[in-house]
């Protein structure tokens, strides 16, 4: 049953994912290299823990005018002509989100029992992700959904060092974050944006899209090995239809077909070595995890 | 059934996941952030932070190669 548009009430920060861009824009989940993933393997996004709130900034638009007679004539917006700079925040220091986004590897083997962090301030080319973001929506009825919306390029920063305070009632460390946003012309599930494709956008790219559904949306990768013919999902998928109408399945960026989803096991036949599957699907696991 | 905890299973009927309790390297983790299918309907889940020195490939290879019941047969012999 599709579903049917109503306004709606907004509310929450629920669950947030981030999982990193290889080279060609496809979801890598939390790998550290991307580009060189284990065949028959399955990535899944970070879940991050703590997080309270995503601030998106105005954007930057060209305007003209024209000015004749001591008065103005004609005024028209132009285009976009730059991102301004978002602000993701959490609750808790999370090392690691930071690694993850700063591009360090926490030190675990120093002291075995003990985590060593840094903060890699020296960075030259920062990392590319997918952040995914799910509110919860509320119709005058109270039905209950999820609308999960994904920012699908972009790099974190933070802007300072580490703080401490005596100040009770919140955390003293700065724990925002400044996201740098980019477009995308590749729909999260790895969908070139086209003419022809289902989501048709002026430029064939853009920054954000956002999924309504009735439970967040799990993002899910699978590099095939040329054999296996099954894969795994990290949390249990809602639905186990495969047919187009909850779970949006792609290889290689077109949509695919599988033999079957049980539990949180997907069936299919396998593809070549390399082949890169996703699984973009509700999971109302997500919600606990 | 005592199994090797750096193992999880694929229910047979169910596909349902009995995820294992340890990474391939024997750490403990958060998240399933990486799952490596083995044969049999096994899986292993691999670090985020891999240890220095630890030769994924060469343990995956090493936990895929023998037949599952001979793999915990060697595990419970070690506990």
């Amino acid at each position: 049953m599709a579903y049917t548009p109503t306004s709606r009430l907004l509310y929450g920060q629920w669950i947030a994912q981030i999982w990193r861009l290889d080279a060609n824009n496809y979801p890598k989940g939390t790998l550290a290299a991307p580009d060189s993933p284990v065949a028959g393997t399955v990535y899944s996004p970070y879940v991050i823990p703590a997080p309270i709130s995503y601030q998106a900034a105005d954007d930057t638009f060209a305007e003209v005018s024209s000015f004749a007679n001591t008065q103005l004539r004609a005024r028209v917006q132009v285009a976009l002509t730059d991102f301004a700079n978002d602000t993701f925040t959490l609750s808790e220091l999370d090392d690691t989100f930071d690694s993850l986004v700063m591009g360090y590897t926490n030190d675990v083997t120093t002291a075995t029992s003990m985590r060593i962090r840094a903060r890699n301030s020296g960075r030259r080319t920062p990392r590319r992700f997918g952040l995914a973001l799910t509110r919860a929506s509320a119709t005058k009825d109270n039905v209950i959904s999820y609308e999960t919306i994904i920012k699908m390029n972009v790099q974190f920063r933070r802007a300072a060092g580490s703080n401490t305070s005596q100040t009770f009632g919140q955390n003293p460390d700065p724990l925002a974050y400044t996201v740098i946003k980019a477009r995308n012309s590749r729909m999260p599930w790895g969908k070139a944006f086209s003419s022809s494709s289902n989501l048709v956008v002026d430029g064939n790219a853009d920054d954000e899209i956002s999924i309504q559904g009735p439970a967040p949306i799990m993002a899910v990768t699978y590099v095939d090995d040329g054999a296996a013919t099954t894969f795994a999902l990290p949390y249990a998928p809602d639905y186990t239809e495969h047919a187009g109408a909850y779970n949006i399945i792609y290889k290689n960026g077109t949509s695919a077909s599988v033999t079957s989803i049980s539990g949180s096991t997907v069936t299919i036949t396998a593809g070549s070595s390399g082949d890169i599957w996703t699984f973009f699907g509700p999971s109302t696991a997500l919600l606990t995890a | 059934m005592a199994d090797d905890p750096r193992i999880g299973y694929v229910g047979a009927d169910s596909g349902e996941l009995t995820f294992p309790e340890l990474t391939l390297s024997g750490q403990e983790y958060s998240q399933p952030l990486a799952i490596k299918m083995l044969s049999g309907g096994r899986f292993v889940v691999l670090d985020q932070d891999t240890p220095p020195g630890f030769d994924v490939a060469a343990e995956l290879a090493k936990l895929d190669a023998p037949a599952p019941k001979a793999s915990r047969k060697a595990a419970s012999s070690e506990s």
